[in-house]
């Protein structure tokens, strides 16, 4: 309930004793104390401002050290979505951007870092789309050869942005498996109690093949687990993009994205695709997933620390108002 | 007489003016010592050998890692950056850029706490290469980021001693420390599947035990393949060590969370930030002294009166 910062200040504390051993009354010449009735109410008037003393030693002492309410997480509800951020790092997010216009794009082996790449467009949109849903849960993950966790579920846009934007500064890892990195991002919401929409938020350009047991897992896991799947999508320089009317067998070979699209698209569960080259995308997104925002959705937040030292030096301020008072009226004379 | 000649009045009246300035949340700027780390975990295999402590409960090397790094965050100083960054094949992936521990310090341990070694994107370990590209890696998110490596060095496949990498950075121009986690006795790498499940240790003859160099020069000389050491681990410090010394970097050895705490907070790491504090305390301090001062003033003041009294007698 109550925390200290600095215990060691708690070492004054014996200091409230001081009023009661020592005083600062004057002392009043009398010629005999005998003479002096025997008076009730002052003595009990001397052992309340003894008491008061002590407390204020105590307040001020506690103030110092650093009182407060520790930091404590409480569960509120809003309208919000649970989204499951999942970033395509394999080498193939490396390539120049379709809808890039600056140089480096236009050669054809491009250096590495001279050119804006599909990763580092889509983190970009993706951290302007979590900017705009301070009330979302964001989870993220990421996946090359194997899935990658980064951060569970949580509300922190600081973090969130800093796991965005980690992925910027080098190129990408290697090979795709973009069926394990679903999975792994589906299995998360296992045993996870049903808070709200759940999203997830695929960030890819779709260079995967998936097989078809991965394919049943997943179709599996999307409706055990009520998820609905976003993609992401990030057009290469030389892809054909989704609506490139090719033949099929082809397609296999050459835009391995065709067929995934069209596996999600047959899915019972709800989909919908993003085009990164499209300017209204982001806009789109954030519609979509306001309309699914139905749900109150419960979320935890973090009540940061809360100092009480306030509190502490306000009460010692008005016991020390009070002391002052009674010393300014206390009798100096008889005279 | 009247009250302001009373000096006991006079300090009241002052310790009350001073707790009254508190209320206006008094500042001071003072240049503390802040840091900005990015902890990089080895996630390969041998991390998952349980010899990170001497004593029970026994704990592998990469969880010992996550705990000594979870642990250090409230004993950061405020205003301090960590970011996270995985280390495996021979080269890190960074996780989040540095973000400030006290405020996030919740955040940061859920991140820390989701690293798990099937992340592994190549199933070789190049400790050397690793700390060079993770150096580079440092440079490019902000020069004044230090590197806290947590690693076992253990290469694999192991390197020629004659062929080592060569570190092309500028020695020291990326501070931080390597630390060594694990034991010194060498013990089997235990082997999981996919699901997690130990399947029991990795044997002799699944890994190599020569560097790939000259593993070609036997194959190509009709030698049989040779039968080493190399599927059982030890934390390799001199090996740790000397990279550090090629690197500019402090070498520090995990054995308690407590040391590696204080190791974080040296100050050749620290970037001084001017740090608005909070001087709350000096002001109350001060009112407090003066409100006890009275009370020991007073006794003195009547020894002093008594004297005096008996002297003129």
């Amino acid at each position: 309930m109550f925390a200290i910062e600095h215990s060691w200040v708690l070492l004054l504390l014996p200091l409230m004793l001081l009023p009661f051993i020592s005083s600062v009354q004057s002392d009043l010449n009398y010629s005999s104390l005998a003479l002096l009735p025997t008076d009730r109410l002052s003595q009990v008037f001397e052992v309340l401002l003894k008491l008061l003393a002590a407390i204020f030693i105590t307040a001020i002492i506690l103030g110092i050290s650093g009182l407060h309410r520790p930091a404590k997480a409480v569960e509120r509800i809003g309208r919000g979505a649970q989204t499951v951020i999942l970033f395509d790092s394999s080498t193939s997010m490396d390539t120049p951007y379709s809808g890039n216009s600056k140089g480096g794009a236009a050669s054809r082996v491009a250096n590495w870092g001279t050119y804006e790449s599909k990763g580092q467009v889509a983190r970009n949109l993706l951290g302007k789309f979590v900017e705009q849903r301070q009330q979302d849960l964001f989870a993220i993950f990421a996946f090359s050869r194997n899935p990658i966790p980064i951060m569970p579920l949580n509300n922190n846009q600081e973090v969130i942005q800093a796991a965005i934007k980690a992925g910027t500064y080098e190129r990408g890892l290697g090979t795709t498996n973009l069926g394990a990195g679903l999975i792994k991002a589906l299995t998360f919401f296992e045993d996870k109690p049903f808070k709200g929409s759940r999203i997830i938020m695929l960030v890819s350009d779709g260079a995967a093949k998936l097989v078809r047991p991965v394919k049943e897992e997943i179709t599996n896991l999307l409706k055990r687990h009520r998820v609905t799947l976003y993609w992401l999508y990030l057009r290469d320089k030389e892809s054909l993009g989704f609506n490139a009317k090719i033949d099929k067998e082809l397609a296999k070979d050459i835009a391995p994205e065709q067929a995934v699209n069209q596996y999600f698209s047959e899915l019972d569960t709800p989909y919908r695709a993003f085009s990164a080259d499209d300017p209204q995308a982001l806009k789109d997104a954030i519609a979509e997933v306001n309309k699914l925002q139905k749900l109150p959705i419960r979320y935890e937040e973090t009540i940061p620390k809360q100092d009480l030292s306030n509190y502490c030096y306000a009460l010692a301020l008005a016991l020390l108002f009070l002391l002052t008072v009674a010393k300014l009226s206390e009798i100096r004379s008889w005279h | 007489m009247s009250w302001f000649k009373q000096p006991q009045i006079i300090m009241m009246l002052l310790a009350i003016l001073l707790l009254a300035i508190t209320f206006a949340y008094p500042k001071m700027s003072l240049q503390q010592a802040t840091y900005r780390y990015v902890y990089v975990f080895d996630i390969s295999q041998s991390m998952n050998v349980m010899d990170a402590r001497k004593k029970e409960p026994f704990i592998s090397r990469l969880n010992f890692a996550k705990q000594a790094a979870i642990d250090s965050l409230p004993t950061l100083p405020c205003g301090t950056e960590l970011g996270i960054a995985l280390f495996t094949g021979h080269r890190a992936l960074l996780l989040t850029t540095p973000v400030e521990t006290c405020k996030n310090q919740h955040d940061l341990s859920n991140t820390i706490n989701m690293i798990e070694w099937t992340s592994t994107w190549e199933s070789r370990s190049e400790i050397a290469k690793g700390v060079y590209k993770s150096i580079r890696l440092m440079k490019r998110v902000d020069e004044n980021t230090r590197m806290v490596f947590f690693t076992d060095g253990h290469e694999a496949p192991p390197v020629n001693p004659n062929l080592l990498p060569v570190f092309q950075g500028k020695k020291g121009k990326i501070k931080g420390i390597i630390v060594g986690v694990g034991g010194d006795k060498q013990v089997k790498i235990p082997k999981f599947d996919r699901t997690g499940k130990q399947l029991g240790y990795w044997d002799s003859g699944d890994v190599v035990h020569i560097d790939v160099y000259t593993q070609e020069k036997n194959k190509r000389d009709g030698v049989k393949p040779l039968r080493g050491t190399e599927h059982l681990s030890s934390l390799r410090e001199s090996y740790l060590i000397d990279l550090a010394d090629k690197t500019g970097l402090m070498y520090h050895r995990l054995v308690t969370l407590g040391s590696f705490s204080e190791q974080l907070k040296i100050k050749s790491l620290s970037n001084p930030k001017a740090i608005q504090t909070d001087i709350r305390w000096l002001m109350a301090l001060l009112s407090l002294l003066l409100f006890i001062s009275l009370y020991l003033m007073e006794p003195i003041r009547k020894r002093l009166k008594t004297m005096g009294e008996q002297k003129s007698a």
